[in-house]
């Protein structure tokens, strides 16, 4: 007897350590199955990119697989991912891609089809993964190409209104929750040194813009590609953005993400409508110094609601990659319900329903930032891509700078866009 | 060795030759494909394509006035800085080091500098006038001022190349003329412009053709301070046709525009080529 429980407890303790991987396996998937390949990683910088680079050795870890990472700052990184899958040099098998493209890279080739491998019972844990865990908007950025499935959603953010609590309650001023009450609290506040507002003024404009023409009722063009621009409507909304730009830090035409981002974090600006994403990094006691102060409200309503831009931003296998299954293996963790939950531990908050609902979450962001994003990604719109996306939005942004700068008005600004637009399109 | 076998020394140059045509010739052919060759064979469509792209004209004339304030204020600059320095008895090693160093940064990384310098609420040069007194211009993000400022900052990083071979120049004038000239009682001016000049001229009008064909292609700085904003007025042809190329995906428009600015090139240069071939009086 005594010799038996002896063998018995000397054999627990000794399958101890392997349980935990058993429980992985129990599921019948084999993590393993391309360990010892190589992949490379291409990432933007971001606060997704931030949240999971550290988490990464245990991706390795489990598959077996090498990660070889490259990052580069959002701008660089979108050009010379371009650069390099036009002149055929691209190297990464798996890299962040913007959905916009989607269109242009399919045709291209640039992108794998992954519903192959997501159907694979051997390559993806079904079960695990929940495609339905996902939410509907998230779901359709993945078809988002029209020819194939080529990529899957990693982050959930909109358009949303983040204001220095502190400033607002010195001024007097109350949440707005409307354009005009926006640009009446903007002008209020701006004074001396401190500004009202922080406002893309630079390359990407169109981004925020877009979330002003829904929510004054216009559009950008129709799903059969007319432009329509120039509607009275999407007027109404570029003199609004235009109003706003007034209240901003001079040099707001070289104004991109980095630039408003540090707008905020500095304390130059006091109130913010752009993407949810920076809530993180404002809270974070290394890189900001207004820690504690910041407020959230969702994004303000137009005429026709309030319809921020949403924005997702996505992960594909490359068309010339060397590891598909191995990549494939690295995109099927990083968007998995496990690893999702855990990033937004972190503060990035990603397109699956389970990321919101992750126990502790309310820790990390207080409920008045939650209810906030969700109510404004309920409402939210994404811009519809096509192929002819970046050289419709090039006269755009050169229009919408124009008319910031004065040099326009906001009508003729539109018309000029729109007769533009006509000629690209026809 | 190399006078009595010919041959020999062809075979020498073979191997950069092959390099050379590889690395100009393949890419000078596909490019001159790109822009004749449409769907149903040779064809001028993408160059009218090119003539209708959204805000040509502006580009055009902002690629002429870049050019060529670019390179006159550099011819001038490094003129100046070349002439000067021949009065300098002592340290002139040091003010010709110290004037060259522009020239060793990367464009980049200098671009990058002057855009943090120049950011009208954050940066340095704003904040400086305003102690002063001075409300400071928009620079790069206005309209007015950023074709002027990205001029500037080209001009900062490309006198150095005019100076340098112009001071070159000035050491190599032969002393003897020189003094010649003085002893006949020739003042300065009538040292410059008389002797001075007339002996530096291919050495002037190599340093202008060299610095118009790098004015012609800058591309670094527009791109880094202003990416062609605000609106169109600091874009140039180079910067529409990496557009072209890579964000709108039309290569043919890009390669429309690339003969266009080597016919530009050929045709511009060509007369001071004639120039230098010519004997000096």
């Amino acid at each position: 007897m005594k010799r038996r429980q002896f063998l018995m407890a000397s054999g627990a303790v000794l399958a101890a350590p392997f349980l935990p991987r058993r429980a992985y396996a129990q599921s019948g998937f084999n993590w393993k199955q391309q360990s010892g390949k190589t992949i490379s990683v291409g990432m933007s910088r971001h606060p997704w990119q931030e949240a999971i680079e550290p988490i990464i050795p245990e991706f390795q870890e489990l598959t077996g697989i090498t990660v070889k990472l490259s990052k580069l700052p959002e701008q660089q990184y979108l050009t010379k991912t371009v650069a390099d899958l036009t002149s055929g040099t691209f190297s990464q098998d798996v890299f962040m891609t913007q959905y916009y493209d989607s269109p242009s890279y399919q045709q291209k080739g640039w992108t794998k089809d992954i519903s192959p491998l997501l159907g694979n019972e051997k390559l993806t844990d079904k079960a695990q993964y929940d495609w339905e865990d996902f939410f509907p908007a998230a779901r359709d950025v993945a078809k988002i190409g029209g020819k194939y499935t080529d990529r899957i959603a990693i982050t959930a953010e909109a358009q949303t209104l983040i204001y220095r609590t502190d400033v607002l309650k010195e001024k007097g001023v109350q949440v707005p929750k409307t354009f005009e009450e926006l640009a009446a609290a903007a002008e209020k506040i701006t004074d001396g040194g401190l500004y009202g507002m922080t406002m893309r003024g630079g390359a990407a404009n169109w981004w925020p813009f877009y979330g002003f023409v829904k929510s004054f009722g216009g559009e950008y063009v129709s799903r059969e590609l007319k432009p329509l621009i120039n509607s009275t409507e999407s007027k109404a909304a570029l003199q609004s953005y235009v109003k706003l730009a007034s209240f901003c830090p001079p040099g707001i035409t070289n104004s991109d993400w980095d630039e408003i981002n540090t707008a905020m974090l500095s304390g130059q600006a006091a109130m913010f409508l752009d993407s949810s994403v920076i809530y993180g990094r404002l809270q974070d006691k290394e890189r900001s110094t207004v820690v504690g102060k910041v407020g959230v409200a969702p994004m303000v309503a137009g005429p026709a609601g309030p319809h921020g831009q949403a924005h997702f931003w996505t992960i594909s296998l490359a068309g010339t990659a060397a590891e598909p299954e191995a990549g494939w293996l690295f995109m099927q963790w990083a968007t998995s319900k496990a690893t999702q939950g855990k990033i937004a531990l972190k503060g990035v908050l990603g397109p699956r329903s389970s990321a919101w609902e992750v126990d502790g979450l309310t820790a990390v962001f207080p409920k008045e930032f939650l209810t906030a994003v969700q109510a404004s990604l309920k409402t939210a719109v994404i811009s519809p891509a096509n192929l002819k996306f970046f050289e419709l939005m090039d006269p755009l942004r050169a229009q919408v700078q124009d008319a910031i700068l004065g040099n326009t008005s906001p009508n003729d600004a539109l018309d000029k866009v729109q007769a533009a637009w006509a000629k690209i399109l026809a | 060795m190399l006078l009595r076998n010919p041959k020999f020394a062809y075979a020498l140059t073979l191997p950069v030759t092959i390099i050379l045509l590889a690395l100009l010739i393949y890419p000078l052919f596909v490019t001159l494909k790109s822009a004749f060759w449409g769907d149903n064979g040779l064809t001028l469509s993408h160059f009218a394509d090119m003539v209708a792209i959204d805000g040509f004209w502006t580009v055009c004339r902002n690629t002429i006035v870049f050019t060529a304030g670019s390179t006159l204020a550099s011819m001038f600059l490094g003129f100046l800085f070349a002439y000067s320095l021949e009065f300098v008895t002592l340290g002139r090693r040091f003010f010709a080091s110290i004037l060259i160093i522009p020239l060793a940064m990367m464009p980049v990384i200098s671009s990058l500098t002057f855009n943090m310098m120049m950011n009208p609420a954050l940066g340095v040069v704003n904040a400086l006038l305003k102690e002063v007194g001075i409300r400071g211009p928009l620079w790069a993000t206005g309209t007015p001022t950023a074709l002027l400022t990205v001029m500037m900052v080209d001009v900062w990083q490309w006198t150095p190349f005019c100076f340098a071979i112009l001071h070159a120049g000035f050491r190599s004038l032969p002393s003897d003329v020189m003094e010649a000239a003085r002893i006949d009682g020739a003042n300065t001016r009538q040292e410059l412009f008389k002797i001075s000049l007339p002996l530096l001229r291919n050495v002037l009008l190599v340093t202008l053709v060299f610095r118009f064909m790098e004015a012609f292609k800058t591309f670094d700085v527009i791109y880094v301070m202003t990416q062609g904003g605000p609106g169109r007025a600091s874009e140039t042809m180079v910067i529409r046709a990496y557009k072209e190329a890579f964000q709108f995906f039309k290569p043919e428009t890009a390669a429309a525009i690339g003969v266009v600015l080597l016919v530009v090139t050929l045709i511009s240069t060509r007369p001071i080529g004639r120039a230098l071939l010519k004997a000096t009086t």
